[in-house]
């Protein structure tokens, strides 16, 4: 065991941990923000009225649904193929409400009233998805341990900010708020997935027969 | 005897040895996880580590399943109810000792 004991709660916290460690989800829902950009991007490019921005406002809502369902499935199965014979599997179980699932929520309403409140040469839209990613993102942060998370909040919400003072209130200030912070946290993904790697090298597997 | 101290001494010792404590900490909150999960995460070796589970499961603590994924064996670990309780009444007396400290 480590030198360092390791508080009662950090131990319960630990397969939480896990799950985020080798940066596998965050590659996931890095690409899927950085595709939901660039869908938006190409739909604020394209005239009102056209037969793309209807195959634009589809695309918006097939990406997240489909995306999800499929990035669960693939994750699931690279971690079965290269973390798993590694450094082990866990079973989540069902997923429970949790307080930060609260916590979420509640930001997210107080973001829409925000929303209202705020001044109009501002992009309300792309600052409250600014803070909305950087507030979720926090939350796993908080839960997960992981520093690099509230790293990957903070540039969340500053790419929010951002995009709100500059791109002004339309749509190109959303594209870039989820494009840029998919593109930061495939990066982050990545970094963390080769340090894994590294730490972890190929063995041969000979299962957990004890 | 104050009732924190009495609960400390009365402690389950299958719950309050060190890396058992940590096994239930590590699996309390999951469905299970396997061997080699909980071998990366406590540090312990496979002989040890072994040991520590025969005794949470001899206690049923613990319920330990021999499967396969594909054709490698899987040793998954699921805490139980009598060792979640376990567990929680232990760090409840433990906090029960460390409040009553100050």
């Amino acid at each position: 065991m480590d030198n360092q004991m390791p508080s009662v709660k950090e131990l319960i916290d630990r397969p939480f941990r896990y799950f985020y460690d080798d940066g596998l989800v965050e590659l996931a829902v890095g690409t899927l923000f950085l595709a939901a950009g660039l869908t938006i991007s190409a739909w604020a490019a394209t005239p009102a009225g056209s037969m793309w921005r209807l195959v634009g406002a589809l695309l918006l809502v097939a990406i997240p649904l489909l995306g999800s369902v499929l990035f669960k499935c693939l994750v699931q199965k690279v971690k079965d193929h290269w973390v798993h014979p590694r450094t082990g599997y866990v079973d989540y179980g069902e997923s429970r409400p949790s307080r930060a699932r609260w916590i979420v929520i509640g930001g997210a309403l107080a973001l829409a009233i925000a929303g209202f409140v705020l001044p109009d040469r501002l992009n309300n839209m792309a600052l409250g998805e600014g803070a909305l990613l950087g507030l979720v993102l926090a939350t796993l942060a908080y839960r997960a341990r992981l520093t690099r998370f509230y790293l990957l909040a903070a540039i969340a919400a500053l790419i929010g900010l951002a995009a709100a003072l500059w791109l002004g209130p339309d749509l190109w200030g959303s594209a870039a708020t989820f494009g840029a912070t998919g593109a930061v946290m495939i990066l982050s993904g990545g970094c963390a997935l080769r340090q894994y790697f590294m730490a972890h090298p190929a063995q041969s597997a000979q299962g957990d027969r004890a | 005897m104050s009732e924190p101290i009495k609960s400390l001494v009365e402690a389950d010792r299958i719950v309050h040895e060190p890396a058992r404590l940590a096994i239930l900490a590590l699996l309390h909150s999951i469905r299970g996880a396997d061997f080699l999960y909980l071998q990366e995460e406590t540090g312990l070796t496979k002989g040890n580590l072994s040991s520590h589970l025969s005794r949470l499961e001899d206690a049923g603590y613990v319920e330990i399943e021999k499967t396969f994924k594909g054709k490698i064996p899987r040793t998954l670990c699921r805490i139980t109810a009598d060792g979640r309780l376990a567990f929680e009444t232990h760090c409840q007396a433990l906090k029960g000792v460390i409040e009553g400290e100050s």
